[in-house]
C-alpha cells in the first residue's frame, strides 16, 4: 500500500528528520544502513537479486 | 443565480480543496479525507482547538449537488478570515508563533494518533494578531513512520526563522522570492564555515542537506525502510518535540531600527499628537468601518483608535522591527482586530504563484472602507520621488475614505528627507498643489491644521 500523500516529503529528508529526533532516531538510521548492508551480503538478497537480473534480461 | 469559485491557491492536495459559494467559505473533501475528518472529530485536541480558535472554525454542511464544482464526499464550511496575508508579510514573531502554533497541533494529532501530510507556513491566518491553522485537510490519519512535512516545515517555517535569529537578515524576501521557502542546499550554502555550528543549523540544514543530496532512492521505499529499522511514532513525536524546543528558542537578531522609536524622537510635539489622535476619535465617532487600512502605521497607535470601533484594520510599514514590537503590543494588549503587516508600499505584494493567482497581490484581497495614511506621503513623494498626482491617484485607487497627512517642506522631518535630494527637485510639493489633486479625486469633506503649523490632516471622500 502507498502511504505517502501528495507531497513529496524527499527521502533524504526524511531520513534528516529521523535524525532530527534525537539519538534514538539516528539509531534508527544507522539500523537501516545496516539493514541495507546485511541484505546486501546476504545469500538470500542476492539470490532475489540474481532472479530480477534474469527475469530482466530475459 | 449562485456564483461559485474555486480558491486559486488549493489546489495542491486534490483530496481537500476550498471554494466559495455565494461568499461563504467551503471546503470539499473526498473521501478519504472525509474519512479523515470523521477521525480528527472523534478526537478530544480538535474540538478544544476550534473552541479556542487556534483551528479556523469547521463544520460540516449540505449543498446541494449543482452549486458544487464538483463531487465531494463531505463539505465543510469555514468561518471567513478577515483579511488574508502571507508568510512573506509577517514578522519574525509572527512566523515563530505560526511555527509554534503547528508545531503544538502536529504533536496534538499524533498523540490522538492522527498526523499532518504537510508543514506549509501558508496554512496559517491571522484573526488580527492571533494565529489560527485554516488548512483542516492537513490532518489525516496516522500511519507511523517519519515526519512527512519536515521538509516543508524547515524550508517555509524553521529556515527563515534561522536567517533573521543567527544572521539578523530580514526573512520577507526570501519567502517572497520562493514561495516553496528556502531550499536545504541554499540554507547550506548560507550557513557555511563556523555558521554551521548555530543552534539547529547542523542537524537541520547540514545533515539534512547531505541527506538529501546523498539519498537517491523514492521517498516510498525510504519511509517503508525506516519503519522496518523501528521509526515509530514515539520517534516522530520526538523529532517535533525537539522541533517546537528549538523554535520556541529562536529570537530575531534585529531588535532595533530607525522607526522604531521614531514616535519618540520625531519632530511632533505632544500638542500635535494629541490633536491627531483627537481628530481621528472624532472622524470615528459613528463610522461604521468593515476594513481600514493603515499604511505606514509605525508602532499602530491610529490603528488601535480605528480598531476601537470593531472592523478590521490591517496596519502596514516597511520596517519588519517596528511592526514585530507592534506585534508584541497588540498580543499583551489583546487587541484582537489589528493585524500588523510588513510590506514596503513602494514594492507591495504582487500576485505570485501558479499562474499568478495562488496568492493575491496585497491590493486585491479586499476592499478597504477606510484608509489612513498619516505621515506617509513625504515619503513617498519626496524619500521616494512618486510625483505627488501619482500618490493620489494611487490612494483613490485604493478606494474607501482617505483621512491623509500633508507634510509641508519646512517640517523638520520633511527638511530631514529634502536634505538628502538636489534642491529644487520638488517644486511641486506645496500645500496647495496637494489640496488640488486631493479635489480631482475625492470631495474634502474636513481639513485641520496641527498646532505646528507644518501639518495638515485631511478627510476626504472618493468622488
Amino acid at each position: 500500500m502507498h502511504i505517502l500523500g501528495y507531497l513529496d516529503p524527499g527521502s533524504g529528508s526524511m531520513i534528516a528528520s529521523a535524525i532530527a529526533a534525537g539519538f534514538a532516531g539516528v539509531v534508527v538510521v544507522f539500523k537501516m544502513g545496516a539493514r541495507r548492508a546485511v541484505g546486501f551480503v546476504s545469500p538470500k538478497r542476492r539470490k532475489a537479486a540474481s532472479e530480477a537480473n534474469d527475469a530482466d534480461n530475459s | 443565480m449562485s456564483s461559485v469559485v474555486e480558491e486559486p491557491g488549493s489546489f495542491r492536495d486534490p483530496s481537500s480543496s476550498v471554494f466559495y459559494l455565494d461568499g461563504r467559505v467551503l471546503r470539499g473533501l473526498d473521501e478519504r479525507a472525509a474519512d479523515d475528518w470523521t477521525a480528527l472529530s472523534a478526537t478530544t485536541f480538535f474540538p478544544k482547538a476550534l473552541a479556542d480558535g487556534s483551528v479556523v472554525s469547521s463544520e460540516p454542511v449540505t449543498v446541494a449537488d449543482s452549486q458544487l464544482p464538483r463531487d465531494y464526499a463531505l463539505v465543510l464550511e469555514h468561518e471567513r478570515i478577515p483579511f488574508i496575508s502571507y508568510p512573506y508579510e509577517w514578522t519574525f514573531d509572527m512566523l515563530r508563533d505560526a511555527a509554534v502554533l503547528h508545531l503544538e497541533l502536529l504533536l496534538a494529532a499524533l498523540e490522538a494518533g492522527l498526523t499532518m501530510k504537510d508543514g506549509y507556513s501558508f496554512n496559517v491566518q491571522w484573526r488580527g494578531a492571533t494565529p489560527t491553522f485554516i488548512d483542516i485537510g492537513s490532518f489525516e490519519r496516522g500511519t507511523g513512520g517519519p515526519w512527512v512535512g519536515y521538509r516543508q516545515f524547515c524550508q517555509t517555517f524553521l529556515y527563515p526563522l534561522m536567517l533573521e535569529a543567527h544572521l539578523g537578515v530580514p526573512f520577507q524576501r526570501f519567502l517572497l522570492g520562493h514561495l516553496d521557502g528556502i531550499e536545504p542546499t541554499e540554507m547550506r550554502a548560507i550557513f557555511g564555515g563556523r555558521r554551521r555550528w548555530k543552534k539547529g543549523v547542523f542537524k537541520n540544514v547540514y545533515l539534512h542537506s547531505v541527506a538529501e543530496t546523498r539519498v537517491t532512492k523514492d521517498s516510498e521505499k525510504v519511509r517503508k525502510d525506516l519503519g522496518k529499522a523501528g521509526f515509530g511514532d514515539e520517534l516522530a513525536k520526538a523529532a517535533v518535540k525537539k522541533m517546537l524546543k528549538l523554535v520556541r528558542g529562536l529570537r530575531s537578531k534585529r531588535a532595533d531600527s530607525g522607526w522604531k522609536a521614531y514616535r519618540e524622537t520625531c519632530s511632533y510635539s505632544d500638542a500635535d499628537r494629541e490633536a491627531k489622535e483627537k481628530f481621528l476619535r472624532e472622524v470615528m465617532a459613528g463610522r461604521v468601518t468593515k476594513l481600514a487600512w493603515d499604511l505606514g502605521a509605525n508602532d499602530g497607535i491610529y490603528s488601535r483608535i480605528v480598531a476601537e470601533q470593531g472592523g478590521c484594520v490591517i496596519a502596514v510599514d516597511n520596517d519588519d522591527v517596528t511592526v514585530n514590537a507592534m506585534y508584541r503590543s497588540l498580543r499583551a494588549d489583546g487587541i484582537g482586530n489589528v493585524l500588523p503587516l510588513v510590506m514596503n508600499l513602494m514594492d507591495p505584494s504582487p500576485a505570485r504563484g501558479w499562474r499568478g493567482t495562488e496568492r493575491s497581490a496585497f491590493t486585491d484581497r479586499g476592499a478597504p472602507d477606510l484608509v489612513l495614511a498619516l505621515a506617509l506621503v513625504h515619503h513617498l513623494a519626496i524619500g521616494s520621488n512618486v510625483p505627488l498626482p501619482e500618490v493620489v491617484s494611487w490612494l483613490r485607487s485604493i478606494g474607501g475614505t482617505l483621512v491623509v497627512e500633508f507634510v509641508e517642506p519646512h517640517d523638520p522631518m520633511a527638511e530631514r528627507l529634502l536634505a538628502n535630494k538636489r534642491a529644487g527637485l520638488f517644486p511641486d510639493y506645496r500645500i496647495d498643489a496637494f489640496e488640488a489633486e486631493l479635489a480631482k479625486h475625492y470631495t474634502i469633506e474636513r481639513t485641520v491644521a496641527l498646532p505646528g503649523g507644518s501639518r495638515t490632516l485631511f478627510v476626504a471622500e472618493p468622488r
